[in-house]
């Protein structure tokens, strides 16, 4: 017949030292009188319910007890006034929260200055900290490099991957993998499309990351006639083999070869444009080779430096080129493998945190401001109080409980912000940033947000009190509400705030004029084609349903056929690679002038309606017609490029040009012949919108048996109509398994071109536009608070005389004189910072005197018409009222 | 300003007085239970008394050894001179707000 031990620890527990025994005690000794009346199983169930509904008495009582001296201690005398540091502290809560009531437009704007700050910070910060800070979800990651020539490409080609495999000394292992295609996976008598990718040995032994079953690729899989294995991931497995656990060794079908399951990959494993099933990747021993198709990565080995592997990396590269590697071998380098994957958006990103950085600086200067202000205002109430015998102690723990429930409301508001934020942030962002888990509000942002707001809010209200406190409590009352040397401090300091909020907006505004002016200019860029009204989709060619040669043209007139039945569709055209979506080039000579080839020459094989129906100009000769097939004489197209570069101010028609050669060498196996141009076409954009019409060339769909891929589609006619489902529809009529992908209208394919930039615009423009708010609102609240501080000068000043017009003049004066400071010191600042923003410009400098200027307008404007208000309320000083007061 | 008592310290102060010499945790807490039928923890008996003991309304003593409880003294409560005071406005205050009241349900209870 013992009480219950847990319960009987935990009240022990949470008693406080001088109450334990006698509680217990008696506890135990209500517990044994129960048990004898009730039974001891329902006496101990009463105990534990004690234990339960006390806890709470308990805890309340130990708060009371920490914040109460204890000085009462058994004594009979009564304090009714003498409250403990709980009830105080209560107390200053109510009075605070009255206090705040009575000022709502103050507390207003200062919950929402921080949680604008705190909430968009803390959004960008999370982005931030998901796509730039937090690792890789590998062993050692911070090990894991990426090996590729400078420049945008990031491939090697496999000789220069098999030299560094073979001779590099820094790795402890390397891998590589190319792009994934789609292929059937025919398992048992199901069938699939799944993406494969080809792999070197080792890959996922670099990552760190060994398959869950079975094994990775053995050195005879990756060379050429070696057995055809695969490796699935955990996904596939589970989904074509319902997680056969002795899968390995069992036989699957890809395309229309036999592969042997080897491994299957950890079901938590993680790779950026990771495909379902891994092959090897072996050397086909041909020219295509050395095509720059393999991402590389490499682990450190143990014991070696970054510096050590690049010095390497150098040396290597020499002896590279040394031993006959090719003519354009620029070296290769060592980037960081979450540098690599992170990319172009690491500017972007850092650059929008900068950003967001400065609105928080602003918004707690705003704070900051009004806190001193506030502060200015109460000294009388201050100095009063501590007349009447208030302590210090307790006037700034009010004042910083009052200010404390600010930053707390203004913190947990900016919470609320930074969870829209991040939603509206994630549906804008245009990059899709590969990562390992999506990004959320963060804690370490929240944190850091938390910290800002709380630290500003207790700063700004503990600072200017501890000088008014401190200062002789006569002199405040004796100088009665008048200015004198302690306020003057404040008012000096937040005019600096304001300088410095003016400054930094003029900094974002800069940056959003120049962002905003680059997007303006993109939208003018002539496209070169016309891209209004029409749908475009993709047939990929694949597998069994690979067509080449005369297959493929006859699918193709096939399905011009079906998609010109539609009802409402008025033209049709086929394509491999529609204008700023792809890119689809092969060296080419003109011939007769090898030292001219053009390495990068774009390819473009189109169906003859083509031209029409993207609307681009013929500027010479001919267009295709349907009479140029494979029978006919093999002809080629030309755009203006092309022709300036090729024939300067000359004709090309007539002229030959071959696909497939570079200096006289021949690339690839196309077979091609020379070919007679036959007309020169019109610029278009081509690969980025950013970037000049590059060189292209044009063959007629039916001539070019070599190409393979599939055919993007473009179809002019009524969109409102549901137009997808009717193609796919006609498509399905001809091949039911053909499939049909990327259906979207030519404006969206144009409009993705500028996503990045209406990112930039829009989000540095929100930005820019929230600090002008708060700035206005800074500039706004000092004036009104110097003319309430100055009402008895001002009556002063219009009693004897001064007309209305100069006593607001006064007053906008000040405004402006603080303005046009900031200005110039943002504006100094702006030049600066804007070099930075360069790699996102277009079309615009970075110094473009336009958007200085601007700016510079814009921010007096604001300035003025924030002055305005507290410049008429000024003007309207009645001197006798004011006088009065005095 | 006079110190405000919740529910639970004002019938802890009336046990107090109703159990004399025989008020301590267990007894309190018994008669606040009979008397009101609430089931109170004897943690927020706890807590009431030591609020009661801060303000100078209550004030411990200490009984004999008691040999049930290994030799240690159960911890009494006594109501103070003040606690008496506190207890007469309290009732005032409850009579004044009483006053002219009639709960318009109450004969249909009955």
């Amino acid at each position: 017949m013992t009480p219950p031990r847990l319960a009987r620890r935990i009240v022990a527990w949470l008693s406080p030292p001088d109450m334990r025994d006698p509680l217990v005690d008696d506890l135990d000794e209500a517990f044994r009188a129960r048990a004898a009346d009730v039974g001891p199983a329902r006496a101990r169930w009463w105990y534990r319910r004690q234990a339960v509904t006390g806890l709470w008495a308990l805890l309340i009582l130990r708060v009371r007890r920490r914040t109460t001296p204890a000085a009462h201690h058994h004594h009979e005398t009564m304090h009714m006034t003498g409250n403990g540091a709980f009830d105080t502290l209560l107390q200053d809560f109510r009075f605070a929260m009255r206090a705040l009531r009575s000022r709502p437009g103050f507390a207003a704007i200062a919950v929402l200055s921080l949680a604008l700050g705190i909430g968009a910070n803390t959004a960008v910060f999370s982005v931030v900290h998901a796509v730039l800070i937090r690792p890789l979800p590998y062993p050692e990651p911070d090990r894991l490099l990426f090996i590729a020539p400078p420049g945008p490409i990031g491939a090697v080609n496999l000789p220069q991957f098999d030299f560094l495999r073979r001779h590099a000394r820094s790795f402890a292992s390397v891998g590589g993998r190319n792009g994934w295609s789609d292929v059937s996976l025919i398992t048992g008598n199901e069938s699939s499309w799944i993406k494969a990718m080809p792999i070197t040995t080792d890959f996922f032994k670099t990552l760190g990351v060994p398959p869950a079953l079975g094994r990775e690729f053995e050195a005879a899989e990756s060379s050429p006639g070696g057995p055809r294995v695969l490796i699935l991931t955990d996904a596939l497995w589970r989904r074509a083999f319902h997680a056969d656990g002795s899968v390995v060794g069992r036989t699957a079908t890809l395309g229309d070869t036999a592969y042997t399951v080897v491994g299957v990959l950890p079901p938590a494993l993680w790779l950026p444009e990771s495909a379902d099933a891994f092959y090897p990747l072996r050397p086909t021993g041909r020219e295509m080779d050395k095509g720059l198709n393999t991402e590389m990565i490499a682990r450190l080995a143990p014991g070696v430096s970054r510096r050590q592997a690049d010095a390497e990396m150098t040396a290597l590269s020499e002896a590279y080129r040394r031993e006959g590697g090719e003519d354009d071998f620029r070296g290769l380098t060592i980037q960081s493998l979450q540098e690599d994957l992170v990319g172009d958006i690491r500017t972007n990103l850092l650059l929008l945190f900068g950003a967001v950085g400065m609105l928080l600086v602003i918004a707690c200067s705003n704070l900051a401001s009004l806190l001193l202000a506030r502060a200015a205002a109460r000294e009388r109430e201050i100095a009063v109080r501590l007349a009447l015998g208030a302590s210090t102690g307790r006037l700034l723990r009010q004042f910083a409980v009052e200010n404390g429930i600010l930053s707390v409301i203004g913190t947990a508001a900016g919470v609320v912000v930074a969870y829209w934020t991040l939603d509206a942030f994630l549906a804008l962002m245009p990059v899709r940033v590969p990562l390992a888990e999506p990004i959320r509000v963060d804690v370490a942002a929240l944190g850091f947000a938390v910290a800002a707001g709380l630290g500003t809010g207790l700063t700004f209200s503990v600072v200017p009190l501890v000088t008014s406190v401190r200062r002789d409590a006569h002199e405040t009352l004796r100088a009665g509400g008048r200015a004198h040397a302690g306020s003057r401090r404040s008012q000096r300091a937040r005019s600096m705030l304001v300088v410095a909020e003016v400054a930094l907006s003029v900094s974002l505004l800069v940056g959003a004029a120049l962002l905003g002016q680059s997007l303006y200019r993109l939208h003018q860029e002539p496209l070169g084609f016309a891209p209004g009204g029409a749908l475009t989709f993709w047939t990929p060619s694949e597998g069994e349903r690979r067509h080449e040669g005369p297959g493929r043209w006859n699918f193709e007139s096939a399905v011009a056929e079906r998609l010109r039945a539609i009802p409402g569709v008025t033209a049709v055209a086929g394509a491999n690679v529609l204008p700023l979506t792809n890119q689809m080039n092969f060296p080419t000579e003109r011939v007769g002038h090898p030292d001219e080839a053009i390495g990068g020459m774009e390819i473009r094989f189109v169906t003859p309606e083509y031209f029409d129906v993207l609307g681009i100009p013929v500027k010479q000769g001919r267009a295709f017609t349907s009479r140029d097939t494979a029978a006919t004489p093999a002809v080629i197209l030309v755009n203006e490029t092309v022709a300036r570069r090729w024939w300067k101010g000359d004709s090309p028609l007539g002229d030959r040009i071959v696909i497939g050669r570079f200096r006289g060498k021949p690339i690839g196996a196309t077979g091609e012949a020379p070919r007679e141009v036959v007309g020169v076409i019109a610029n278009t954009k081509s690969v980025a919108l950013k970037a000049a019409p590059r060189p292209t060339v044009y063959i007629p769909s039916a001539q070019a048996p070599w190409m393979t891929g599939g055919t993007t589609w473009v179809v002019r006619g009524d969109l409102a109509r549901n137009l997808g489902d009717e193609v796919r529809r006609a498509i399905a009529a001809i091949d039911p398994r053909q499939r049909v992908e990327r259906i979207r209208t030519l404006d969206q394919i144009v409009a993705a071109t500028t996503a990045d930039s209406r990112f930039d615009a829009w989000l540095s423009g929100v930005f820019a536009a929230l600090a002008l708010v708060l700035t206005a609102i800074g500039i706004y609240g000092l004036l009104a608070f110097s003319v309430a501080r100055r009402t008895s000068e001002i009556g002063t000043r219009i009693a004897l005389g001064a007309s209305r017009g100069r006593v607001m003049l006064l007053v906008v004066r000040q405004g402006l004189g603080l303005t046009a400071i900031g200005l110039v010191l943002g504006l100094a600042c702006a030049w600066w910072l804007s070099r930075s923003l360069a790699a996102l410009l277009f079309g615009v400098s970075a110094t473009d005197p336009v958007s200085f200027v601007g700016v510079a307008l814009l921010l007096l404007t604001v300035a003025i018409l924030a002055s305005g208000l507290p410049a008429r309320r000024a003007a309207r000083v009645d001197p006798l009222v004011a006088l009065r007061t005095e | 300003m006079a110190q405000t008592l919740s529910q639970l310290e004002v019938l802890a102060l009336l046990a107090l007085a109703r159990l004399g010499d025989d008020a301590y945790g267990v007894t309190v807490r018994e008669e606040i239970a009979t008397v009101t039928g609430r089931d109170v923890s004897m943690a927020a008996v706890y807590a009431a008394l030591d609020r009661l003991e801060r303000i100078g309304l209550a004030r411990p003593w200490r009984s004999e050894p008691r040999p049930e409880r290994g030799g240690r003294a159960r911890r009494h409560f006594a109501i103070t001179a003040v606690g008496r005071t506190a207890l007469r406005t309290e009732r005032a205050i409850m009579m004044r707000m009483w006053q002219g009241v009639t709960l318009s349900d109450e004969g249909r209870r009955r």
